[in-house]
């Protein structure tokens, strides 16, 4: 339990960058002094974090359910936790039950100069197990409870948060190349793919962050998003950075429901959300209770379908929409679009634009011979700049693939097929390869086939995306019985995150063959899914 | 009065989720069914509707934070009729 009676008080001094922070110790027998040196110098977002200790003592800085931490307090606690940490560089896993202890420890981990791995405690342990090998983990921050129930993850060292230290130590710098956090996502070959961070790209982010949208301790941040999924941390930042008060949704049972009863019983201001959720927060009426006090929506995670924009302007009437757009690799966000009179003339098959760059992005739009594409034509985006990582975890070929250096800037190739409109802003089209996105997550459908046909010893499984009302889902085929539909999702269930489990599986006696050799995956949606919902 | 709220409920989780052997409480959540995700709970929410000749409002929506909580409403509405 946290101590609500702190020990320790933070003072900023100087406020400016790379300053001690001393903690004051307030209670107790003997009044000493003591000095925090904030580790990260070089790193703003991180200072104005721990500025807002002081200037923003007393203010909310996140609630969830009817727990609030302050923002004095959240951060001596994070203080605290981190010196049960006492190695730095390394990834630290971060047990992700959506409490509070959960972003104290991840301040913690880069207090104390490590990144964290997100450990996602809805997915099956399988999958866990291979994020923790990929990363070489060998110490979780969570909780008592969590280690007895997950059996600590077959890690030996397992730090429980504690919050009545009385020492407090200096910590070692930390530079901009370090690493923040590492990102695990859906990766074609049945091994999740891992995206590391550093503090420079995050870095850069935020410096258009807190200039786009300039918040104080008046604003309320809706945060909606897992920790396994970067705009997580995207609106953990935004709020606090800014001494602003981060609302967290309950993320277990109906997420869409739950974000929008946080809106509305906090009144949230700033909102962040994926466009499928506003398809059930529509369905089930929830768009008839009116949200005035939204002043930003924005739609992440997912293209922006153009109705989705004018069905939450009838409950969010004084609200302005953005429309953002990124890959992991480039940071959460590489490009924004404010909706407004001009978009709708806009709209290409019923999306709307993504926008233009963020402040440190680059970008170029790359056609099929390898040049830059004209206006009006497609190619894939490439984007560039200080956002961009700099290569996967242990996957040198797939990083050479996707990597490119020129002139000193590192670019990403997205697999994002895009083009550029009269007004100057990039359109999205469509999907080089065989990736989808599920609730905002990323999914190869490569890695649902590969599981699949492990599990039926054979090859013959396709896997096939569905959208209709802006929510996509997943429809597998394999050459299998019909008692085989139930057991392969059960044998999903337990390998891949519930967003990849396809919504049904159809057993055929065998897959039809199109004049190509190939799987004919025309004739399997057209007789299949015409009437799947 | 009794409209065999429970039976009921429980005959429409066992239609939307496709499994006869699916009973549910006054205590389940979303938590303890495989599976009950968002689409499956707009297909709960409408089956209800179906089944029990109401409508559900946003708000009531919102508010149900168990299956308990959706029975009283349903028995509530039943009354009101």
């Amino acid at each position: 339990m946290r101590n609500l009676f702190l020990k320790w008080v933070i003072v900023l001094h100087n406020g400016g960058i790379g300053c001690k922070v001393p903690l004051v110790k307030t209670t107790g027998s003997s009044k000493g002094l003591y000095h925090y040196i904030c580790p990260i110098p070089m790193i703003s977002y991180f200072q104005h974090i721990v500025r807002h200790a002081s200037v923003s003592a007393d203010c909310p800085a996140i609630s969830i359910g009817k727990e609030t931490i302050h923002y004095q307090e959240l951060i001596s606690s994070a203080v605290q936790v981190a010196q049960q940490i006492d190695f730095k560089n390394q990834n630290v896993g971060l047990y992700t039950d959506n409490n509070l202890d959960m972003y104290i420890s991840l301040l913690a981990i880069w207090i104390s100069g490590n990144a964290y791995v997100p450990l996602n405690h809805k997915f099956p342990s399988d999958r866990l197990f291979k994020i923790i090998e990929e990363s070489k983990i060998n110490c979780i921050l969570g909780s008592e409870q969590a280690r007895k129930n997950t059996d600590g993850l077959h890690v030996k060292n397992w730090i429980v948060p504690e919050y009545n230290i009385e020492e407090v130590l200096n910590f070692p710098e930390i530079t901009l190349s370090e690493k923040a956090y590492t990102l695990f996502t859906s990766g074609s070959t049945g091994v999740p793919k891992g995206i590391p961070i550093t503090h420079q790209n995050v870095d850069a982010l935020m410096m258009d962050m807190v200039v786009r949208y300039p918040l104080n301790s008046n604003n309320k941040v809706l945060q909606a998003f897992e920790l396994s999924f970067d705009v997580n941390i995207a609106c953990v930042l935004i709020a606090l950075t800014q001494g602003a008060h981060l609302v967290v949704a309950d993320l277990n049972g109906i997420t869409a429901i739950n974000a929008f009863k946080a809106i509305h019983e906090s009144q949230v201001d700033f909102v962040v959300l994926p466009p499928s959720a506003l398809f059930y927060i529509k369905k089930l009426r929830l768009l008839q209770i009116p949200q005035p006090q939204i002043k930003t929506t924005l739609f992440t995670g997912e293209a922006l379908p153009w109705n989705v924009v004018q069905d939450w302007k009838t409950c969010a009437t004084q609200s302005s929409v953005d429309n953002a757009y990124g890959p992991t690799e480039g940071t959460v966000w590489a490009t924004i679009d404010r909706i407004d009179e001009d978009t709708e003339q806009q709209v290409v098959n019923g999306l709307c634009p993504i926008g233009q760059p963020l402040q440190h992005i680059q970008y170029k739009i790359i056609d099929e011979q390898g040049i830059p594409a004209a206006q009006g034509q497609r190619g894939e985006l490439w984007i560039g700049g200080d956002q961009i990582f700099d290569g996967y975890v242990h996957l040198p070929e797939k990083t050479n693939e996707v990597l490119v250096k020129e002139n000193g800037i590192r670019w990403y190739k997205t697999g994002d097929i895009v083009m550029m409109n009269d007004h100057q802003k990039i359109m999205y089209v469509n999907r080089k390869d065989n990736q989808v996105q599920i609730n905002g997550y990323r999914v190869e459908l490569g890695e649902v086939e590969h599981h699949l046909r492990n599990w039926l010893g054979h090859d013959a499984a396709v896997v096939l995306a569905k959208t209709e009302n802006n929510v996509t889902e997943l429809f597998a085929f394999i050459e299998g019985t019909a008692q085989q539909e139930s057991e392969a999702v059960e044998a999903l269930r337990k390998i891949v995150p519930g967003y990849m489990v396809p919504r049904r599986i159809f057993a055929l006696t065998s897959l039809p063959i199109n004049s190509s050799g190939k799987i004919d995956k025309s004739l399997l949606r057209n007789t299949y899914l015409q009437n799947e919902s | 009065m009794s409209h065999n709220v429970s039976e009921r409920v429980n005959g429409v989780f066992r239609k939307v989720f496709k499994n006869e052997s699916i009973t549910v409480n006054r205590d389940t959540t979303a938590k303890d069914i495989t599976g009950w995700d968002s689409i499956t709970h707009l297909h709960i929410i409408s089956g209800m509707e179906e089944e029990f000749q109401i409508e559900i409002t946003g708000f009531e929506v919102m508010n149900m934070e168990n299956v308990g909580d959706l029975m009283d409403l349903l028995e509530e509405k039943l009354s009101d009729q």
